[in-house]
């Protein structure tokens, strides 16, 4: 149908499409200061992926000395310089990849990463709109976000080195550059790039937010908007809340590094001399810091659950189980997050009183955390599961969540935390449960959208050999560590031959750096694969995954706008998956009752949907229209057969 | 070190690159005037591996092209996936149960406090709870994959939610969490912060001071009590800051070498103060942690019930000792904060300390730094 025709009919929405006709684009317009919202997608996507390979590469690193803490490595030096001599790493430089290694996997690859990417791509994708509701602010997001990893990345180039105080940098071995090489320059790098961050982060989540209230399509009403959508939006309103807490921790910080102030410093005697400072206390600044740091735990997971929940319902046909108790358990989670973060405080001398009440709250995490787990099983129990790279890494996100979500008992009552306490115990929790857990749902996502963004397919079989390593030794390498935290081993430890109780774990830790060494050569098969698909991948279809939300339903080739005319109008909920007497195996969500009844063949190859959309004569939102009154090409099915197996969903 | 006020960034950067510059300069010099033929074969072999494998993929890449045969196209990818998933998941189940108890031998050994017990026990029963839970909904999850691939199941049946089934899931979980919440909390207000000693039972108050990168220990005198202490005091022979103003401290004691005796059965109260960043006291054995924060003074009780010799009988080794560490990311060091515990019987505590001596020599540098400590 000829575009021209619907835009003089809906002439208020299709604008967009008309303005793209005329608009010039150059390189710089195009792929670096781009108002797009695809376009912002991809730029997280690489940016995120390009931080958290550097993230992991320091973690072989430290690594190899965890598991040699003996040996001369002289290729250390090579590389590394004055920070390993001799091929030793120095004890200050260990800390500083430890410090890196975890604020780049957690803010860069897992926030800024995961959802700069997938809420960008996916809220005005899933939901009917043009774009963002402010494209430049949506632009800003990310410039911040890039310009705050190119300053953590310059301070590996200093001569005191980077921050190296834990990715939780508590004052005041942060605040004192007396204390550590890292604490010098390297913190205020650290706190500029975290502030430069966290500004993107509120700017893309003030978008979200927005669009998601105001700029959904017709029909859109909430129940009908996918889970992956809901989690997004539940984490923009998580971030909006937690981060600003976070950043004034920082800026105190800042003022007690530099200003000589005493917000989280008193009786100080460092180096030789007694400082001035009096009358803070480091407390303070644990509570702002877990204020934020722990509601940051559910802005990594939830998006990734949400991912998930996509994925499991498209690949095992069927809907999700419980829709409605997956929205509860994500909005109850969001919520419970922001009343538990003291137990990450139970033994720093806070009052006893509080180790009660938080470890109430702590456990209640538990009920909608079970909730999701139960229900993406029983949305895999009596579906068809197709066991294709995007669903092969749901199911190791799944899998994942529940080795690490188990161990969140142990951690979360005051008392069993007090010999776990920063021990290993919990490094092996936390990396599974939000660590891996979220990664994996995060190449899923890449898998499954890859032909939205870049309109080419990834190579399966290379899907398939890349999760069966990074599954089998991400397992070998954080589950072992929970037999550590049994024994004691305390967590940022440079070497484990100082105590008698943890030098026994010496074996162990030879077995879990060889895993991740292969873990992480592993990640280059998925580098070569995403390069390459981009580039050679298969030409992807419009729909190849056969699924029912809106952002498949948009042109392969990206235009400024997403639809050629008309936006879809939605008529059914996302997981209208199998549905008993529907001709195919899912019914994409604008596609409305009167559609079916027409006879349109939406499950074929060549089908155009804008055959359907921009239809000037459609009902719009869920009003009747006398049906028409032609016979229906292909008569829909009985309620009780089920549809052909190869109707729909690509059998191989 | 040098301050690092009044470094600008580009400074340093600056400094960094031309540092690096010579450097590089440097070794590129030396490696011009002695050329190591071993080294540079040893570059020429990784080359040929790198080559080699990436020649081979090519090869087969180029040899399937060209003949169009394809090895793995009659592959049934979902019956594939969903074996190696079987073969994997459950491999990986036995896996970590034998794990489990092979290293068990490296757990902590039991626990030598009195509360520690009870910690033990709640946590043995949360192990009793979620293993099984973690194999069972395991083996759930891996049932679906075997029962419902693409292959064996051949439709999916539509089916949005079973209120049942929801409310059967909600009840599973809520059980443990109450349980484990309500003994947690239970076991948390019991014997570890506020307890008091039984009639019989004697007490004794030290106080542990952290400092990169070392612990010291001070006892009370024949007074039992610890004496003031002021930061700005520290100086000199004076490394606690005691105010030798005050009487008490004047007695307290300073043990000689790096050990902390504490007699078996006595309630013991541990203060705990940091003089410079965060560090934590942490007595594994006693299930014992507590934060070391500049300017708070925490505290933590606990009674030790084993003895070091009854302990090294009781895992039959010798060289058994009881062990603090650091477990609060202090520096570069902080892996190496080691300090030996012995737990001993009241008369051999008493035998030792007796051979402790006093921290207050009368000097008159540290009498007018006590002097001074008045006026601030």
């Amino acid at each position: 149908m000829a575009t021209h025709t619907v835009a003089t009919v809906h002439g208020a929405v299709s604008t967009a499409h008309e303005h793209h006709e005329h608009h010039h684009e150059t390189f710089w317009t195009k792929y670096i200061f781009s108002q797009d919202h695809k376009t912002i997608a991809k730029q997280f996507l690489i940016t995120g992926f390009a931080a958290g390979f550097v993230g992991i590469l320091l973690s072989a690193l430290f690594r190899l000395q965890l598991a040699f803490p003996d040996k001369s490595i002289p290729f250390l030096e090579t590389i590394l310089g004055k920070w390993a001599p001799e091929g030793r790493l120095d004890p200050n430089f260990y800390m500083a990849l430890v410090t890196m290694h975890g604020t780049i996997l957690v803010f860069w690859l897992l926030t800024g990463g995961l959802s700069g990417t997938f809420a960008n791509l996916l809220i005005p994708l899933q939901l009917g709109a043009r774009d963002m509701a402010s494209p430049f602010i949506n632009m800003l997001s990310f410039h911040f976000f890039f310009w705050g990893t190119v300053v953590l990345f310059a301070s590996f180039f200093i001569e005191t080195g980077p921050a190296a105080a834990g990715w939780t940098v508590y004052p005041p071995l942060s605040a004192l550059p007396q204390a550590m090489p890292g604490s010098g320059l390297g913190m205020i790098l650290w706190i500029i790039a975290l502030v430069l961050f966290v500004v993107g982060v509120l700017m893309g989540g003030l978008n979200y937010i927005t669009t998601v209230l105001n700029m959904r399509t017709k029909g859109m009403s909430p129940m009908r908007i996918p889970l992956v959508v809901w989690s997004l939006f539940t984490v923009a309103v998580l971030g909006l809340l937690s981060f600003p807490p976070a950043v004034a921790a920082f800026l105190l910080l800042l003022f007690d590094h530099s200003l000589g102030t005493s917000f989280y410093l008193s009786d100080i005697y460092i180096a030789g001399q007694a400082l001035p400072q009096q009358g803070g206390n480091t407390l303070l600044y644990l509570h702002l810091f877990w204020f934020l740091g722990h509601p940051e735990v559910y802005i990594v997971l939830l998006p990734a659950l949400g991912i998930t929940s996509e994925l499991i319902s498209t690949h095992a046909r069927k809907p999700i189980f419980g829709y409605k108790v997956m929205v509860a358990s994500i909005l109850g989670i969001a919520f419970v997050s922001f009343i538990v973060w003291a137990h990450h405080m139970f033994v720093s001398g806070m009052n006893p009183l509080l180790g009660s009440i938080f470890t109430a709250t702590t456990l209640l995490v538990a009920i909608p955390s079970a909730m999701k787990i139960f229900n993406y099983i029983f949305t895999l129990w009596k579906g068809r599961i197709h066991l294709n790279t995007p669903m092969l890494f749901a199911i190791g996100t799944v899998s994942f969540f529940i080795s690490g979500g188990l161990t969140g008992f142990f951690l979360g009552v005051s008392s069993m935390d007090i010999p776990l306490h920063n021990t290993y115990f919990v490094v092996g929790h936390f990396h599974l449960v939000m660590g891996v857990s979220a990664v994996f749902a995060m190449f899923g996502g890449t898998y499954h959208w890859f032909p939205r963004l870049w309109g080419r397919m990834m190579n399966e079989r290379l899907g398939y050999i890349h999760f069966w390593l990074t599954f089998v030794g991400a397992n070998l390498v954080f589950f072992p560590m929970y037999f550590m935290g049994m024994g004691g081993v305390p967590r940022r430890y440079y070497a484990f031959t100082e105590f008698d109780f943890t030098k026994g774990w010496q074996d162990l830790n030879v077995f879990i750096t060889i895993a991740a060494l292969i873990t992480i050569i592993a990640q280059l098969i998925f580098i070569y694969n995403f390069f390459h698909s981009m580039f050679y991948g298969k030409p992807a279809p419009m729909n190849p995954w056969k699924a029912t939300t809106l952002e498949w339903s948009a042109p392969v080739k990206h235009i400024h706008g997403n639809w050629t005319g008309n936006l879809p109008v939605v008529h059914r909920w996302p997981y209208d998956y199998s549905k008993p007497g529907a001709p195919a195996d899912f019914i994409p969500q604008y596609i409305s009752d009167e559609d079916i009844a027409r006879g349109v063949r939406w499950w074929e190859e060549d089908f155009d949907p804008t055959s359907v959309i921009d239809r000037t004569d459609t009902p719009s939102g869920d009003e009747k229209v006398p049906t028409s009154p032609e016979p229906t090409p292909i008569p829909a099915l009985s309620p009780n057969q089920k549809p052909t197996p190869d109707a729909g969903y690509p059998s191989t | 070190m040098k301050p690092m006020w009044g470094y600008s960034l580009w400074a340093q950067i600056g400094s960094a690159a031309r540092a690096r510059a010579e450097e590089l300069a440097l070794q590129q010099a030396m490696e011009a005037s002695s050329f190591d033929l071993s080294s540079f074969l040893w570059k020429l072999v990784w080359l040929e591996v790198v080559l080699i494998v990436f020649l081979s993929i090519r090869m087969v890449q180029v040899v399937v092209r060209a003949t169009g045969y394809d090895p793995f196209a009659q592959w049934d990818r979902d019956k594939a996936n969903m074996r190696i998933w079987m073969l994997i998941g459950l491999s990986g189940i036995l896996m970590a149960i034998w794990s489990a108890f092979h290293y068990a031998d490296l757990y902590l050994p039991e626990s030598a406090s009195a509360h520690g017990v009870h910690i033990d026990r709640l946590r043995n029963f949360t192990v009793g709870f979620t293993f099984p839970a973690f194999v069972l909904v395991h083996l759930l999850l891996f049932y679906m994959i075997w029962r419902y691939y693409n292959g064996r199941s051949l439709a999916a049946t539509y089916q949005e939610t079973n209120h049942s089934l929801e409310k059967a899931s909600l009840v599973a979980i809520s059980i443990p969490v109450f349980i484990i919440a309500g003994w947690g909390i239970y076991v948390w207000n019991l014997p570890i912060h506020g307890q008091s000693p039984t009639s019989e039972q004697r007490t004794l108050q030290i106080e542990v001071v952290a400092e990169q990168f070392q612990w010291r220990v001070r006892y009370p005198g024949a007074d039992g009590k610890l004496g003031r202490y002021h930061y700005k005091l520290i100086g000199g022979e004076n490394v606690l800051g005691l105010d030798f103003t005050d009487p008490e401290a004047q007695d307290d004691i300073l043990p000689s070498l790096k050990e902390i005796h504490l007699p078996v059965g006595a309630l013991v109260t541990i203060q705990v103060r940091s003089k410079d960043v965060l560090h934590s006291l942490f007595l594994p054995h006693f299930r014992t942690h507590i934060y070391a924060v500049p300017g708070q003074r925490n505290q933590v009780m606990l009674v030790p019930t084993i003895t070091t010799k009854e302990m090294r009988k009781k895992l039959r080794n010798p060289n058994f000792d009881y062990e603090l560490a650091c477990n609060q990311l202090c520096g570069g060091a902080h892996y190496n904060m080691r300090m030996k515990v012995i737990v001993e019987t009241w008369e051999e505590y008493q035998k030792w300390l007796s051979t402790q001596k006093p921290a207050y020599t009368p000097q008159p540098s540290i009498t007018k730094a006590s002097t001074n400590s008045k006026t601030i």
